[in-house]
Order: C-alpha cells, then structure tokens, then sequence
C-alpha cells in the first residue's frame, strides 16, 4: 500500500474517501426512517375576495327575490306532485280491487274444481271399496270351496288309507295263516325225520349193546348224549340222568353209547335237536 | 430495549479482538481500494498508449525516425514504446559492431525485445496477487472475529442463571459486524482481481503480437 501511495497518493485518498462516505452512510443513514418528516394535512384555504356593499345588498335583494320565486315553483311542483301522488294512489287503489276480484274468481273455481275433485275421488273411492268387497265374497267363495275340496280330498284318502289298512291286515293274517300252516308242516315233517333218525341211532347202540344177562325186563335208564355234528360223542359227554337201579345195566348202556359211536346225525339245522340227546333205553328184546 | 444497537454503538462496545479484527479488515478495504483504482489508472493508460504507439508505428514512417522521436519525447518509457526502443537500440548496436549474420542481429533484438516485455508485464502485475490474497482472505478474518465475539457472548451467558435472547443478541451482532466488513472487503478485490488479470492478459497478448511483428520487420531490413 505505501509503494501505491508513494506513487500514486490520488488512488489512495480516493478510497479512503470512499470509505469515509461508506461509513457515514452506515452511521447515518440508519436514522433515515426517523428523519422523515411527518407529513401535515393541508389546511383548507379560504378564497376570499373583496366586495362593494351595495352590490352587496342588491345580490341579496337578488337572491332573495330568486329565493321566493323559487319557493313559489317548489309549492307549485309540490301541489302537482301531491295531485300526481292521489291520482296514482286511486289508479293503484282500484288496480288493487280489480285484482283482489279477479283473485276472488280464481279462488272460487278453485274451490269448485276442488269439490268436484273430491266427489270424483269420493265416487272412485266408492267404487273401489265395492270392487274390493265383490272381489273378498269372491276370495271367500273360492276359499270356502277350495276347504270342501280339501275336506272331501281328505275324507277320500282317509278311506283309501282304511282299506288298504284293512287289506293289509287281512294279507298280513293270510300270512301268518300259511306261516304257522308251514310250520306246523315243517315242524310234523322234522319230528317225523328226527324220530327216524333216533331210531336209527337207537339201532345203532343197541346193536353195540351187551346187555347184561341177569338184567330183568323191568329195568330201564335214561341217558344223555352230547353230540358234535358228524355224530361223535364228546368224551364224558355220556351221563345217565335216571339210572335204573343197576350200577351194571346202566354201564353197559355207556359203553354202548361210546362203542355206537359215531353215530348217524343228519347234517345241517335238523343236527341242532341231536346236540343234547335223551334216550331211554329198556332191555327189550 | 434500553441497548443501542445502531452500528457505532455496537463496533465501540466490541471486545478488543474483534475491533482489532474490524480495523483489520477496514485497513484492507482501504489498500484494495487503493490498489483498485491505482491498477485502474495505470491498465487504462498502458491500453491508451498501447494504441497510440501501434497507430504511430503502422503509420509508415521511418523506424530510425521513430526511434528518434521517442528518445526525445519521454524520460520514462512505458509499454510498447519500450519495448520498441529496447529492440531498435540492440538491433542498431549490433549493426555499426558490423555483425553480418541478420539472424544473430535479429534474435538479439529479439531478446532484448522480450526482457523488457517481461518488465512491462510485471510492472503492470504489480499489486494484483495482494488484491488476491485480500479477496480470498479476508472473510476468513472477518469469520475468526465473529467467531471469537460469538464465544465471548456465550460465555457471558453461562455466567446467569436464566438465558434471554436479549443477553446475547447484542454481543451475536456485534461480532457479525465483523463478517460483514470481511465480506465487504474480499468482494470488490476479488472481482477488481478477476477484471485486471483479464486485461493484463490481453495486454500481454497485444505485446506479444508486436514483439514478433517488429522482429520480422527488423528480418526483412538486416536480410536487404
């Protein structure tokens, strides 16, 4: 910097100044708001002119005379106007009459188209109440005949229902009838078979059977057999159930049993009557 | 409040680190605006004289005679002139040494062409790395007295018991002043900076085409 002032001391004063300016604007200038003067309402100013006195008064008497004149066209405005005014009010009155009749008129055809609307709905309302109640009888009528139908359906199929019952039972009686019929049948028919096969089986022990010689024609024993099916005798299945008093007979009778065995069953349900068997066996012969 | 906070009161109630920073700062506003419009005077009359010469030059004169007439007119040389006359006195001076080779006359005039070129530029280089230097620097400065006034108010705050803004506000603005000084100062050196660099650009640029012209006009002349 000193090289520059040395040389050009006119750059440096400059910026000096300018800096003086800079901060002189920063100091002050921040006071820029304050410094501005309040603004004063500007007075209204009167004109005023100087003037003769007689033409002074003359410009009264002037003014005056207008004023009365004036004063004179306003009564005269004011009377027309309030002529004007009644005359308008009677056009208005008797617009308002002329409209409060035809009002009147509209309100009565009103009310005669409303009464005339009523009768009708009143006649219609009749006329559907009618309909309804022939259309009700009606519902009655099928409702009632539709119930005789039911009924007589119901009578009908009650019979129906009777008789078959009956028809059934009596079937069912035939039934039972022919049932007990084959029974019986079947049962004479198997006491027939199951007497052959006992005495078969009888002929089988009894040709087994040694009988013991002093054994008196009086004694007899009963004796049960157990069976499998095919015949055989199941061991100590034997047992004399009434012994005829001789300990030797009724041995003799077992051992016929066991020796007999198999004996000759038949095959099939018949065997069931042959699982347990009771004979009686009396030396005869 | 009761604090004045217009910018005076503030700069004279700041700690001493941070007016010292302030005057810091102002100094180098100062000296960059001395150097600004001292560059500004000195870049405009190299132009000037720049175009005047050429105009001379070009006019078709006699160069001896030219020569001549700058030797008498000035003392202190600056621009193209000195360039001129640095070239003709060499190109003379070997001539009555009687050098009969014309390319070693002209590379000498050449040379001596160049030397005061450099000369020429660096004078007008002169004092643009300091307006760089106070351009690229001096927020920083400003940035360290902020800094340094912040710190300094916060302490004041740890002191009391209940924090207010008004507490700090004033010491917060006072330091910022310093921000905006640097601020102020680093702007218009770094564009005066730009600005100047740019024309002693194209100066140098112009000085150069000239010294070249001026070598061939003296080729043609040594050669004939």
């Amino acid at each position: 910097m000193l090289s520059v002032l040395k040389r050009n001391p006119v750059s440096v004063i400059l910026a000096i100044l300018l800096h003086i300016l800079i901060v002189a604007f920063l100091v002050f200038g921040f006071d820029w708001s304050k410094l501005r003067k309040p603004t004063t309402p500007k007075a209204n100013v009167v004109q005023a002119h100087t003037v003769d006195a007689k033409q002074l008064d003359q410009a009264r008497e002037r003014e005056k005379e207008a004023e009365r004149k004036k004063q004179k066209q306003r009564e005269e405005a004011l009377k027309r106007k309030q002529a004007e005014e009644k005359k308008r009010q009677q056009q208005l009155e008797q617009k308002r009459i002329a409209k409060e009749k035809a009002e009147q008129k509209k309100r009565e055809a009103e009310r005669k188209r409303q009464a005339q609307l009523k009768k009708e709905q009143e006649a219609k309302k009749k006329a559907e109440a009618k309909r309804l109640a022939e259309l009700e009888a009606k519902r009655k009528a099928e409702a009632k005949r539709k119930a005789e139908l039911e009924r007589k359906r119901k009578a009908e199929l009650e019979a129906k229902r009777k008789a078959e019952a009956k028809r059934k039972a009596e079937a069912a009686a035939q039934a039972e009838r022919e049932r007990a019929l084959q029974e019986q049948l079947a049962a004479e028919q198997n006491s027939r078979e199951i007497d052959r096969y006992v005495a078969v089986i009888r002929q089988q022990i009894e040709r087994n059977w040694l009988k013991p010689g002093q054994a008196g024609k009086e004694l007899s024993c009963v004796v049960q057999v157990r069976l499998i099916p095919g015949g055989d005798v199941v061991p100590g299945g034997v047992s004399i159930i009434r012994s005829s008093g001789n300990s030797a007979f009724d041995r003799s009778v077992e051992t016929a049993v066991y020796k007999a065995a198999p004996l000759q069953v038949p095959s099939g349900p018949l065997f069931e009557s042959f699982r347990t068997l009771r004979l009686n066996f009396k030396p005869s012969g | 409040m009761s604090t004045d906070l217009t910018i005076t009161h503030l700069i004279l109630n700041a700690s001493p680190v941070v007016q010292f920073v302030i005057a810091l700062l102002v100094f180098a506003s100062v000296s960059s605006w001395s150097m600004i419009f001292d560059r500004m005077r000195i870049l405009k009359r190299a132009g000037r004289a720049a175009d005047e010469f050429e105009g001379r030059f070009w006019s078709g004169g006699d160069l001896a005679e030219l020569y001549r007439q700058i030797e008498r007119e000035t003392d202190e040389e600056s621009g193209m002139a000195a360039i001129f006359r640095a070239g003709f006195r060499e190109f003379a001076r070997l001539r009555t040494k009687g050098h009969k080779d014309p390319m070693a006359m002209v590379q000498g005039a050449q040379r001596s062409m160049r030397v005061s070129l450099n000369r020429e530029v660096d004078r007008l280089e002169h004092h643009l790395s300091t307006l760089a230097t106070i351009g690229s620097t001096s927020p920083y400065v400003g940035l360290f007295g902020t800094v340094w006034g912040i710190m300094n108010s916060f302490t004041a705050l740890g002191n009391v018991k209940q924090a207010t803004i008004a507490l700090v506000a004033p010491g917060i603005a006072e330091a910022l002043i310093a921000t905006a000084i640097g601020l102020f100062a680093a702007i218009p050196a770094v564009i005066a900076y730009n600005r100047y660099s740019h024309d002693v650009e194209r100066l140098n640029n112009r000085y150069d085409d000239f010294v070249e012209e001026f070598a061939t006009i003296l080729q043609r002349q040594a050669v004939a």
